[in-house]
């Protein structure tokens, strides 16, 4: 009776809680200060946005879309683009695609770099918190001087991109990413050799390569347990053909190894921005786009910094959408969390959940 | 005549008293402040800078806050004990200064000289953990009584090595008089200081000094990103001051203490000639102190739970007890 009354001790976390940025709930039973049980509740931040996007214009669904996330708002607004333009047929410019690669490639810096902080800041790490997102400041700078926004850019337009990049900016950005790429050097070397950080890191999280293939388990979280899944190389879109990215892969499966796997793709893309920029094809940077679009559906899928953003989208030959349908990475990745917080300390779970990069916001949209 | 005998030396405890809180207290308060701006140098960032010149207003700004606030308590709370907790926490963190000399001459401590200082200094910092038991168990909510839990016991593991690392200090002087093992240091030569003699026992204190205080990296009792604030969640207003106020007071105590047994307390050259730079001298001290506690919050990751506990009991404790006899046989073979 005793230990069936201890069993249920349950801790919840969220939706308000100082661990979550953003509001999802979560049940940890815990017996003592072992977890003994995980449930997930989502959908705290669902704004009807899908839905929304039958009531808008093809264009007006650009802006919409691009505020899922706050974050990733670049990869929504290129996954739409893309997606749009296939149904409508149209070629866009080899210049705007290489512009959408950089900014999706500078994208993820700041991604995984804002993650690198929260997730340090769960360990009770602040001091790499701080560090991290000052110099994040560093990419959020160029991408406000590239495209006038730190946070939702607005590249995109249907058929090209808004914004060129010409050899002044380039030199600028390039001073950036060397800045970056030594500061990534140092904190590659913080994870992976800080006694005290590796304590709360090495083991904690553990899933093999067939449990995340079997979690369904997508971006760095998945590669980070050796899963190949990485839509830029699948499936090349934009750019990613002419320019390619290596898979980041590591064997650990721990949250150590989502630390490194995250931290080695920053200078992957770095490597890749530095290299569009010296070979920057010439040409238009938009083309023409009907304002109705030929009846029809598709899907669209892009490596977004969390791991695969997929969009369905479907016409009926108006101005408008008939369906749009946005998966997002985080909700593949939620398994994580129920799936491996069993057996771990209560002090485990705030690093487990950062460590699959939640984006509630995308999510629940 | 015969009142006089009785009425001044009960002043004079009074007076020292009020002087000693009121530096405790004007300490404690800036100690907040030089956390938050050193920190934030550490971190890259410029910490509070708006409340009057560099921030000296700051914790004014604070306080005012606090004792402003409303006060508010939980339903359900077992309201005489939640009200007793932050009381508990505080006043050993006060008390505690009662023994430690501050400079050289029977004036600057406020007991003067008890033989049994260090008795005193274990038996009143214990009595600080049921603060945050109490307080945990007091408010009924999940996220406080799991807080006050873990601070329970992580600061009974880590009390028995701190008590023993104390034990080769008290060895070493032959004395349990905070006086007496100022004195054995001997003033004005630093090779004196316990630190070069025991330094295991030094490291041992400072350890459990940072576990007894709860702070980073030692700061699961209040670990935000599981426990919300741990014990403090249902406190507010100047009821969570008093918890705070416990902490840094504790602060600014283990520094002196640290400072007393192993860094020479107040002695330092001229000390003799000028008793006053003894006050000084234990001032830098204590602040160097301060400076390191700070520091290495800043440097640290918050330890896990279950490993804090194993490196309490299998580390440091064992480690304490080799220290002891280490030092006890040094001592029968003549060699100190």
């Amino acid at each position: 009776m005793e230990n069936e009354k201890r069993e249920k001790f349950i801790v919840p976390i969220g939706p308000q809680h100082p661990a979550l940025k953003e509001p999802g709930h979560f049940e940890f039973t815990v017996d003592g200060e072992t977890v003994t049980g995980a449930t997930v509740r989502l959908g705290y931040v669902h704004r009807g946005i899908e839905k929304a996007t039958e009531d808008r214009n093809w264009t007006q669904n650009l802006y919409l879309l691009e505020r899922i996330c706050g974050i990733c708002s670049h990869s929504h607004a290129m996954a739409y683009s893309l997606g749009v333009e296939k149904l409508a047929g149209v070629t866009v410019p080899p210049r705007a695609q290489a512009i959408r690669q950089v900014v999706a490639e500078m994208e993820r810096i700041h991604s995984h770099l804002l993650w690198l902080g929260v997730a340090a800041h769960e360990a009770g790490f602040d001091t790499l918190f701080m560090f991290s997102w000052r110099d994040r400041e560093t990419i959020m700078d160029i991408l406000e001087g590239l495209t006038g926004n730190r946070v939702n850019y607005s590249v995109n337009v249907l058929g090209g991109v808004k914004v060129d990049i010409d050899a002044e900016r380039a030199d600028s950005i390039r001073k950036g990413l060397d800045l970056l790429e030594e500061r990534t050097r140092h904190y590659l070397k913080v994870v992976t050799t800080d006694e005290t950080f590796l304590r709360r890191t090495r083991g904690v999280g553990f899933t093999t390569t067939e449990q995340a293939e079997a979690l369904g388990l997508v971006g760095p979280t998945a590669r980070a347990a050796n899963v190949a899944r990485d839509v830029r190389v699948d499936v090349p879109y934009v750019a990613y053909a002419e320019f390619p990215v290596t898979m980041t892969l590591d064997t650990g499966g721990d949250l150590e190894a989502r630390f490194v796997v995250r931290i080695k793709e920053l200078f992957e893309s770095y490597r890749v921005i530095r290299l569009i920029l010296d070979k920057l094809p010439a040409g238009d940077l938009t083309m023409r786009m009907p304002r109705r679009i030929k009846e029809g559906e598709t899907v669209s899928r892009i490596e977004a910094p969390r791991g695969e953003l997929f969009y369905f989208i479907k016409s009926g030959g108006g101005e408008k959408p008939e369906r749009i349908k946005v998966r997002t990475p985080s909700i593949n990745n939620f398994a994580l969390v129920t799936g491996t917080a069993v057996g771990h300390q209560l002090a485990d779970m705030p690093m487990i959940l950062a460590g699959m990069d939640p984006c509630f916001s995308c999510n629940d949209r | 005549m015969q009142e006089h005998k009785i009425v001044a030396p009960i002043l004079e405890f009074l007076l020292k008293s009020v002087v000693l809180i009121l530096i405790a207290l004007t300490g404690f308060a800036y100690t907040t402040l030089l956390e938050r701006r050193f920190i934030a140098r550490l971190q890259a960032r410029i910490g509070p800078n708006r409340a009057g010149p560099q921030g000296l207003l700051q914790p004014v700004a604070d306080g005012l806050k606090l004792i402003v606030k409303e006060s508010i308590t939980p339903a359900l709370a077992d309201k005489f004990v939640y009200f007793l907790a932050p009381a508990i926490a505080v006043v050993p963190a006060l008390i505690v200064f009662a023994v430690i000399p501050f400079g050289s001459g029977p004036l600057f401590s406020l007991m003067g000289d008890l033989n049994i200082g260090v008795l005193y200094v274990l038996a009143v910092l214990s009595v600080g953990v049921y603060g945050a038991v109490l307080a945990g168990w007091a408010s009924n909510n999940k996220y406080a009584s799991l807080g006050g839990l873990r601070a329970s016991a992580q600061m009974i593991s880590y009390e028995l090595a701190f008590g023993l690392s104390l034990v080769a200090v008290v060895l070493m002087a032959s004395s349990a008089s905070l006086n007496d093992i100022v004195k054995y240091q001997q003033p004005g030569n630093i090779l004196g200081w316990l630190i070069f003699r025991q330094p295991i026992a030094a490291g041992i204190f400072a350890i459990c000094a940072m576990a007894e205080l709860a702070r980073a990296p030692f700061d699961l009792v209040e670990a935000e990103q599981e426990l919300t604030a741990g014990f403090l969640t249902e406190y507010g207003g100047m009821k969570f001051a008093l918890f705070y106020m416990s902490e840094y007071v504790k602060m600014i105590a283990m520094s002196a203490l640290f400072a007393t047994f192993f860094l020479g307390g107040w002695s330092g050259p001229f000390v003799n000639e000028f008793p006053v730079l003894s006050l000084v001298y234990f001032a830098v001290k204590v602040l160097i102190g301060l400076l390191i506690i700070v520091w290495v919050r800043a440097t640290l990751p918050r330890f896990r739970y279950d490993k804090l506990m194993a490196f309490g009991w299998k580390a440091l404790l064992p480690l304490s007890l080799a220290n002891v006899m280490l030092t006890a046989l040094l001592i029968v073979l003549g060699v100190y």
